[in-house]
């Protein structure tokens, strides 16, 4: 179905046999049935024309309105915070070694009594995941054994500068505040300190890449 | 099997037949169809429990389902593994395991790789039963290196099993009863065991578990290359692991190596791989412009080392240039080394003894080749009706050939042990004996002549006179030995035919190395039952390419394969001495921490700030870097592809693991580029080809090939040299003087040895290493503490000609009288610098 779309067109015309390039004695020597077709063709498409002059567009004023989306729509990925406000995640890497796509990379780390991120033994010291090679499969929601991750509601995530789609925890975690569960409505964090884990500075996704063994 | 081998039986295995030696168990027979049948507690090196249940299998005629693990393959057994009986009881295992686990996979590191998840997945039930609180125990520390969780234990024993049986450290033990069983540690002290590792690779499940890799990744992110450890002379077959899109190397786990390590390995070896890693490395090469160095480019470097080389050896001849190499670096990097000074400078000096100062050219090591020894300790053990060990202190030299001889020795084989302090083997030896510290030759000459006396053989001439010449009557009471002990030990020796005889670095090095040799050879041939044979002796020289360094030829009078040279060329401590004196104008340190290692730091150091060119090159900042006019920053081993060849003469490969550090290269690169800058025609090949160089040029070499010795199947096969220097009385006069008494000043002789948790060479660039290091101290007998009133764990001064550190005291009866021991080399403790090495003498201090 789809690989008709690639075909080239007929060289004659349609099922109307209706020839659009005729020249100026095509037209004096044609009869009039001909000529009525062409006619009639033509008033046929500027019906079409005008009916849609007068519909409301598909288009919409897009900043200012927005569509609505599918209960389930797959958009950029959160990470979400336990009640008490401790991060979901473990950092066990399931989602990075399920993504079909190699998006995301994340070191681990201990808690420690006195910094304690996390409620199991270890936390995502860094947890980046790069929008770009993301396909928003929400492969990794599925992986989570935590519900840590989740594919949210947002997805504009316009930038002209390709090192802006690695995404790291300090835009992925959910602010401190919105601690609840609920993906619906939520908006992306201010990198305030309080999200963004001391660790972030560690080696970044790309230099990581860079790195790669022969 | 062959006719000969042991009783055969047939059994029926799910339909199909096997046939097994009498006496193996169900599991392992079942294995040989290819049918794994679960398993716990049960490992095939281990005694077996038969606690876990989980191997059950059905039996026709017997009523009741029998653990596989312990019920032996008889005769016409019909087995099931798989029988709804079977399943049914597996699941109901599989639960009861379950009840009090804690089921916390995704902070697990065993996760991915972890019995209790695979036998869940295929055998287990869907859910638990179980709704009630599960128990919990309290974390225990149990040292730096293993992180026990006992709430994922599922008490299979097997670390408890293997600590007792293989380790011979009985450290990790089940307490209590019913639920509240679990494991600990004696009183919950930190592991000490150095084997202890493998207990993460034996726990089924996620208790045990390396505090190093912890939480760093997870497994199935490891990428894996096959290696060789580096930091002792076993060579032990290794993986090294590292994380996939990183270049961190993150475990190192044991590979299966038949004739060295089987499958274990030593903590040091596992938990050192953060070396590879370290952030603190050369970087650059570095080039001293107006007294300091800086950063400059390798083409930069490179050109300027041929440049001022030119000039010294165009004006002053190749003699003017000398190169030390460490012991550690791959036989294609040895090697090239030597042809760089052989060929293009047209030097001889090339040595690679840092540690030591040999006596006469041919040192200890050589002299055993000339002699004919094995030199195969790990084939010699698993032979010999009897081990004899002579000055060598296993457990902190070569760990995993302690772990062997302790192996054989639970086997019945009797073992003896004569060193000069008191070793962790003793335990399972069958006799040990004690001598004084710096009398090997007495002590050895003492015990040849009884012995040659009690088997009624004769000595050579000169062999008698050399014997002689360290009997003085009462000079017998100084080697620390009583007339009755020796006596009883050369009883022992004249019934041990067969035995092989382990000769450590404590009496083969130094300058009393090449007589002890001879004598040790000699008491060698006696035990021997292969008369006119090779003598069953092997030394164990401790890096892990020091017999690769001596075969390549780093020698100054000796080429590849042992090859004499016309014209020797200086050895080490002849070319800091031509440093010093001027006649040495360039030096090249390559790999060689000599400040550390040198037995004269006193001398290296001012050998070095006086040499006008002096190029180091090395992975790590060691402490020869600040002296250095050019520094080349060298890859580690886990960066490089090459061989080495242990202590057994085995050739074994080593694949990098990962890539190569940004502005290193290998040693056979560096060397390579010089010899390109130099305009000598040479370029850049792998060192698969430069393998291939030294099997022509090595004649026992000869069969290795660079796959094979990937396998590990390639042996340095036998050699026939004769020695430089024959007369044994000649060598044997020129250490009487070592029989000196103390200076009336110094009271104290100073005794050195190995430590294995030392701060040595690269594991002090391990912090996993560092944190489980022993303090430095220093041991002397409780006698001598009385005299000048020391008391344990107080700081002493201990003070030689040339300088002085201050140490904890340790008492204790291990010490000899009127010797201080000092065990294993601290870069901050420099222990080296205080006396000359002939003049081991010290005073102590408070
Ligand atoms: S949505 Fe799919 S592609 Fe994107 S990060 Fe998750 S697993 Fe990877
Ligand atoms: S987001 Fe979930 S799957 Fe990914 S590391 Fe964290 S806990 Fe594991
Ligand atoms: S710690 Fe591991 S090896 Fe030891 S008993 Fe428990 S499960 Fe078995
Ligand atoms: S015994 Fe030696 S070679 Fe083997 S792992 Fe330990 S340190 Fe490495
Ligand atoms: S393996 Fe047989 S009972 Fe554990």
């Amino acid at each position: 179905m789809h690989e008709a779309v690639f075909k080239p067109l007929p060289k004659q015309a349609g099922r109307q046999g209706v020839k659009v390039h005729l020249t100026a004695r095509q037209i004096k020597t044609m009869g009039w049935t001909k000529s009525l077709q062409i006619s009639w063709a033509i008033v046929k498409g500027m019906f079409m024309t005008w009916r849609h002059l007068f519909r409301r567009p598909t288009t919409f004023n897009y900043p200012n309105r927005k569509r609505a989306q599918a209960p389930r729509f797959r958009g950029i990925h959160r990470l979400q915070r336990h009640d008490d406000g401790l991060e979901r995640c473990v950092g066990c890497g399931l989602c990075a070694v399920v993504c079909p796509s190699d998006a995301i990379y994340l070191e681990a780390r201990e808690n420690t009594p006195e910094r304690r991120v996390s409620h199991g033994e270890r936390y995502a010291s860094l947890y980046q995941i790069d929008m770009l090679r993301c396909i928003f499969c929400g492969f990794c929601e599925e992986a989570c054994p935590e519900d840590a991750i989740i594919l949210g509601a947002d997805w504009e995530a316009a930038s002209v500068d390709r090192r802006d789609f690695v995404y790291a925890k300090s835009r992925l975690l959910a602010p401190l505040e919105q601690k609840d569960r609920f993906r619906r409505g939520m908006t992306w964090p201010d990198e305030s300190p309080e999200t963004t884990p001391a660790s972030t500075d560690l080696p970044e996704y790309y230099q990581k890449l860079q790195n790669k063994p022969a | 099997m062959s006719q000969t081998g042991p009783e055969m039986v047939t059994l029926t295995i799910d339909g199909r037949q096997v046939t097994v030696p009498k006496g193996t168990p169900i599991i392992d027979a079942a294995l040989q169809l290819g049918i794994d049948i679960p398993h716990y507690c049960y490992d095939k090196d281990l005694s077996v429990v038969a606690s876990c249940r989980l191997c059950l299998v059905e039996i026709e005629k017997v009523p009741k389902l029998q653990p596989s693990c312990s019920t032996p393959a008889a005769e016409g057994q019909v087995v099931y593994t798989r029988s709804d009986k079977v399943l049914d009881a597996r699941r109901m295992q599989m639960e009861f395991l379950l009840v009090q686990h804690p089921l916390d996979c995704p902070v697990c590191d065993q996760g991915g790789e972890c019995k209790l998840q695979d036998y869940s997945r295929e055998h287990g039930a869907e859910d638990t039963r179980f709704h009630y609180r599960r128990r919990t125990f309290p974390k225990p520390d149990i040292g730096p290196f293993i992180d026990l969780e006992r709430n994922r234990c599922i008490l299979c024993s097997r670390c408890v099993r293997f600590m007792d049986e293989i380790a011979g450290n009985a450290e990790l033990v089940v307490v209590n009863r019913g639920w509240k069983s679990h494991i600990t540690t004696f009183q919950d002290q930190p592991l000490k065991n150095e084997f202890a590792g493998n207990t993460i690779d034996l726990c089924p499940v996620g208790a045990l578990t390396s505090k190093v890799t912890r939480f760093r990744t997870r497994v199935w992110e490891l990428k894996s290359k096959p290696s060789i450890c580096s930091l002792c002379s076993v060579g032990c077959s290794i993986d090294l692991q590292h994380r996939n899109r990183t270049r961190e190397i993150l475990r190192v786990l044991p590979r299966l190596s038949e004739k060295v390590n089987y499958r274990w390995i030593c903590d040091i070896g596992r938990f050192g791989f953060d070396q590879f890693n370290s952030d603190n490395r050369l970087k650059k090469p570095a080039i001293r412009i107006n007294g300091d160095l800086q950063e400059t480019s390798w083409a930069n470097a490179l050109g300027e080392i041929a440049k001022k080389l030119k000039v010294i050896v165009g004006a002053r001849g190749g003699a003017a240039a000398g190169g030390i190499i460490g012991p550690r670096p791959s036989n294609e990097t040895l090697f090239l080394f030597q042809q760089f000074f052989r060929e293009i400078l047209k030097s001889n000096n090339v040595d690679h003894r840092t540690e030591f100062i040999p006596g006469q050219q041919d040192d200890g090591f050589l002299t055993s080749i000339a002699l004919r020894a094995v030199n195969q300790p790990f084939e010699e053990i698993r032979k010999a009706s009897a081990v004899i060990l002579l000055g060598t202190d296993l457990p902190n030299e070569l760990p995993i050939l302690h772990l062997q001889v302790r192996e054989r020795a639970s086997a019945g084989i009797p073992v003896y042990l004569a060193h000069h302090r008191p070793t962790r083997l003793d335990s399972v030896c069958s006799g040990v004996w004690g001598y004084r510290p710096g009398f090997e030759t007495p002590f050895l000459a003492d015990l040849l002549k009884k012995t040659a006396q009690k088997m009624e053989s004769l000595l050579s001439q000169e062999m008698e006179e050399t014997i002689s010449s360290f009997l003085p009557g009462a000079e017998n009471e100084a080697a620390g030995v009583s007339e009755q002990q020796v006596n009883e030990l050369a009883n022992i020796l004249q019934q041990s035919n067969g035995a092989t005889l382990l000769v450590g670095e404590s009496m083969f090095t130094g300058k009393a190395g090449p007589v002890n040799v001879r004598l040790a050879a000699e008491l060698a041939h006696l035990l021997s039952s292969d008369v006119g044979g090779p003598p069953p002796l092997s030394l164990l020289p401790l890096h892990n390419n020091s017999r690769g360094a001596a075969d390549m030829g780093c020698y100054p009078h000796r080429g590849p394969g042992f090859e004499p040279i016309e014209k020797p060329g200086r050895n080490t401590a002849q070319m800091l001495e031509g440093c010093i004196d001027g006649s040495l104008q360039a030096l090249i340190l390559f790999n060689a921490d000599l400040l550390n290692e040198y037995p004269d730091r006193d001398l290296a150091r001012r050998a070095l700030e006086k040499v006008p060119f002096l190029v180091v090159a090395d992975a790590y900042p060691f402490s020869t870097i600040p002296y250095a006019d050019i520094a080349l920053p060298l890859s580690t081993h886990a960066e490089e592809d090459g061989t080495y060849t242990n202590v057994d003469g085995r050739i074994q490969r080593a694949l990098a693991a990962v890539a190569q550090l940004e502005g290193a290269l290998t040693g056979v690169q560096a060397i390579l580029a010089l010899g390109e800058r130099w305009g000598a025609g040479w370029r850049q090949v792998n060192p698969s080809r430069i393998f291939e160089m030294i099997a022509r040029a090595v004649p026992h070499y000869k069969d290795a090939s660079w796959t094979d010795a990937g396998k590990g199947r390639c042996v340095a096969k036998p050699v026939n040299i004769s020695l430089f220097q024959t007369s044994l009385s000649l060598a044997a006069s020129s250490l009487a003087s070592s029989y000196k008494p103390p200076l009336p000043d110094y009271p104290f002789r100073l005794v050195r040895g190995r430590f294995l948790f030392d701060d040595s060479g690269e594991k002090r660039f391990a912090p996993s290493l560092v944190s489980r290091r022993e303090e430095c101290w220093a041991e002397m007998h409780p006698g001598d503490a009385k005299k000048i009133g020391v008391h344990e764990g107080v700081m002493v001064s201990l003070e030689g000609v040339l300088g002085s550190i201050r140490l904890p005291a340790r008492i204790s009866n291990a010490a000899a009288p009127g010797c201080v021991t000092v065990l294993g080399r601290y870069d901050d403790k420099p222990v080296n610098g205080l006396t000359a090495e002939d003049q081991p003498w010290i005073k102590v201090q408070l």
